[in-house]
């Protein structure tokens, strides 16, 4: 319980990277998105991932076009515009900094924690 | 009388609900509306959260199937989610995370004993209120010249009744009340809650 109240800001946090890193590797719509998402730390739902698409659009860093489907109306499919590619680029960086840095730092070695 | 079938046209699907099913589709919209009250792209986000919806009992009942009931209903809305509104919730976390944390004291009725003159009711009340807590001082003194005894014994029942609000980290409490009050009041308290300690 105290454990996830520090991670769920992580997760929040890093959403948005995700998504973009979904966006980035191919045009996808919706459902493909949360389908890649379930499963994993990040699983989401409509009301929340249809607000972030559109604040990630209004940062013009994803674009979308429609495409007809055979079944049901024309569907979104969501690309990544050229600062979108950018701002993802200088997140995959960042990351690994970070990630360089924890490892730099040492970890607690198992077995030797108090509990 | 009960409605049997009411259509519905949520984006560009056409789907049909029976009364309790469409109350319970309106007031998420609602809500949902109501979250992204600020939202520049509220229209279309609330486009987009319609044909969800919409795909999803159509997808849950087949295209002819004709009517969705509240079970049906329910189980789609969980799957699509509680709408978050990640724009005002993502650009400044710590800031809505801070104010929120002290709204959320704002609300509690507590003595405040750090910088207290005796117990720190006045204090409590003053941030119950949101006002400086000279008005609330003042207020106390002449209900205390008014009433005689009365305005002391509300706040000594205030004193062994409130909740004492947890001191800020590194901070000793500084109320001035007697060491000897303190203990007795201290005392009283633990008849009040035995299961606190």
């Amino acid at each position: 319980m105290l454990i996830d109240t520090k991670l769920a800001p992580l997760r929040k946090g890093l959403l948005e990277f995700v998504v973009l890193r979904i966006v980035g590797g191919d045009q996808v719509y919706v459902p493909d998105i949360l389908k890649r998402l379930a499963g994993t730390e990040f699983a989401t739902q409509e009301g929340t991932l249809y607000p972030l698409l559109s604040k990630l659009r209004r940062e013009q860093l994803v674009d979308y076009e429609w495409r007809e489907s055979e079944l049901g109306p024309p569907r979104k499919y969501y690309r990544l515009t050229e600062a979108g590619l950018q701002q993802l680029a200088l997140l995959e960086d960042y990351w690994q900094r970070i990630n360089q840095t924890l490892t730099r730092l040492g970890s607690v070695q198992t077995g030797n924690s108090h509990t | 009388m009960k409605r049997i079938s009411i259509t519905v046209s949520l984006n560009r699907s056409t789907i049909s609900l029976d009364e309790a099913s469409f109350l319970r589709l309106e007031s998420y919209l609602d809500d949902a509306a109501r979250t992204l009250a600020q939202n520049p792209d509220r229209q279309e986000i609330m486009t987009d959260l319609e044909q969800a919806i919409a795909d999803r009992c159509v997808h849950r009942l087949g295209a002819h199937r004709p009517v969705v009931t509240l079970t049906e209903l329910e189980a789609v809305l969980a799957e699509v989610g509680e709408v978050r509104d990640v724009a005002t919730d993502t650009i400044a976390p710590e800031t809505t995370y801070g104010s929120r944390e002290s709204n959320s004291n704002a609300r509690r009725l507590e003595q405040l004993n750090e910088g207290a003159i005796l117990s720190g009711i006045c204090a409590g009340v003053a941030r119950y209120f949101d006002i400086d807590v000279i008005w609330v001082r003042i207020i106390m003194v002449v209900m205390t010249v008014l009433s005689g005894f009365t305005a002391i014994l509300i706040y000594a029942l205030l004193m062994l009744l409130l909740p004492i609000a947890p001191a800020p980290a590194g901070s000793p409490p500084l109320g001035k009340v007697p060491t000897k009050i303190r203990e007795a009041t201290a005392y009283v308290r633990s008849f009040f809650e035995p299961a606190k300690t």
